[in-house]
């Protein structure tokens, strides 16, 4: 090999041994070591720091363990301005460590700040035994913004959460709270017929704004395909978060009875929050799965309390509703 | 071969930094102190949503093909005024189209810009035998004195 020709593959096996670090280091960042550099920043960072750490932390999954403790630490005050993106992160990366993390939570009877309400509202449907203590906070006279939509988030669809949007939806005036309202009635039009009426009283409201959204969200409720014909169909093919908002919105459907088969392919998910979650979505549906029994029962023993707790819940509801 | 081998680093070199220098200039350009739009570019490097690093890599792949290509192209000795020609017109066609799509994306407003990043190296990828035919027949056609 003349020395000319040494040189060229001298410089090519650089630039191959470059790009292979470079490769390397950007698949490193996405996994243990990028959580840990992202935690650390999560200690260290300035608030603005702190938060965009937390919020990339939630697209690492089960890969961002590392970052568990940390996000534990900085839970114990959950009027952390960090907390509720830290919460959001930690029921991505390790469902189990949130649940515990909630239950423990909900059992110090925290002081309700929008802070705290928002932690609960992050951890979504895992922290749905603490639905009574953040539904006290309905009662209070000041407008808490985050209320509704953490309670929407953790899966409480009740009567008098709906109240509590009906009353907001009548301010006299065009309010932030009565805006917040439109939006809930948005995320909840999936119940279709249990909002119906008060949403088509709101078609008639002054507001141009209001009015016009209320017919918006009329209109998804009318044309709302059955799930064969819908996006959602085979879901449990599709990546992890649109399994979660899959679940989230069968939750609330009437009809998601339709979607039985994919509901009951995701109790066997590898995912500790799918299998959770489909056990949350077959409770909220109620008594006309009743057939599923014997799948809930199974899950009774499954390794994670999480999972056998919802399945336990899911089971009592199902057996009570008639 | 001395220059040759300094033409490949350069190209590399440059492959990779002109996805940084035009994100730090757009924002520089919007307002944003230098400092700060150097800090916020390194917090970029791996952040989901932002991923600057994984871009800067994507982006410097029309330049490393163009890079080897010239490594191997210019080697012989003596090298032809044509060759030198040709890869001066396709590493300038290339820079061109890149900087024109990076600040165009950067600068956009639209959601969906950044679906420019993908399609960018192909492009450039595209331009740059163009550019290459367009440095050799410059040469070719320039009135001898």
């Amino acid at each position: 090999m003349t020395s000319r020709r040494k040189i060229v593959w001298l410089n090519l096996s650089i630039l191959g041994i470059l790009l292979a670090v470079a490769i390397v280091v950007y698949a490193a960042m996405q996994g243990p070591l990028g959580a840990r550099v992202y935690a650390r920043t999560l200690r260290e960072g300035s608030p603005a720091e702190r938060l965009k750490a937390a919020t990339a932390l939630e697209s690492f999954g089960a890969s961002g363990r590392p970052a568990v403790p940390l996000l534990l630490e900085i839970l114990q005050n959950p009027n952390d301005r960090a907390a509720p993106a830290c919460a959001r992160a930690l029921r991505e990366i390790d469902p189990q460590a949130a649940y515990e993390y909630v239950t423990s939570l909900a059992e110090r009877k925290p002081s309700l700040s929008p802070t705290v309400i928002d932690v609960f509202g992050n951890l979504g449907p895992i922290a749905w035994r603490a639905i009574p203590l953040v539904r006290t906070a309905l009662g209070r006279s000041e407008h808490i913004r985050q209320l509704l939509p953490a309670l929407i988030d953790m899966g409480d669809y009740s009567d008098e959460v709906i109240a509590a949007i009906v009353a907001d939806s009548r301010d006299s005036a065009y309010s932030v709270k009565k805006w917040d309202a439109m939006l809930a009635f948005d995320r909840l039009s999936d119940l279709g017929a249990r909002i119906r009426p008060d949403v088509e009283r709101l078609t008639s409201d002054s507001t141009p704004a209001v009015s016009g959204q209320a017919k918006m969200i009329l209109a998804k409720i009318a044309d709302q395909p059955s799930y064969p014909l819908s996006g959602l169909r085979g879901f449990p093919g599709q990546m992890q978060t649109y399994q979660e908002y899959a679940l989230d919105r069968l939750s609330k459907q009437a009809r998601a009875a339709e979607a039985l088969p994919d509901i009951l392919t995701e109790l066997h998910s590898k995912s500790v929050l799918i299998r959770f979650m489909a056990a949350w979505t077959l409770m909220h549906i109620g008594s006309t799965v009743r057939s599923t029994l014997p799948q809930l029962h199974a899950l009774e023993a499954d390794p994670n309390s999480l999972v056998r707790d919802g399945a336990a819940d899911a089971i009592h509801t199902i057996e009570a509703s008639r | 071969m001395k220059r040759v081998t300094v033409v490949f680093w350069t190209t590399i070199a440059f492959g990779f930094a002109v996805s940084p220098l035009v994100a730090i200039g757009a924002a520089t350009a919007k307002g944003t102190p230098f400092a700060s739009a150097v800090s916020e570019f390194m917090g970029h490097l791996f952040e989901p949503g932002y991923n600057e690093f994984l871009i800067a890599l994507f982006t410097s792949l029309p330049f490393v093909a163009g890079a080897v290509f010239l490594m191997f192209h210019l080697a012989a000795e003596p090298t032809p005024l044509g060759r030198w020609a040709g890869v001066a017109g396709a590493l300038c066609t290339g820079t061109a189209l890149a900087l024109w799509g990076l600040i165009a994306i950067r600068m956009s407003r639209s959601s969906t810009a950044s679906i420019g990043y993908i399609f960018l190296p192909f492009e450039a990828l595209f331009v740059m035998p163009i550019g290459y035919v367009a440095g050799r027949l410059l040469v070719k056609l320039k009135p001898v004195n």
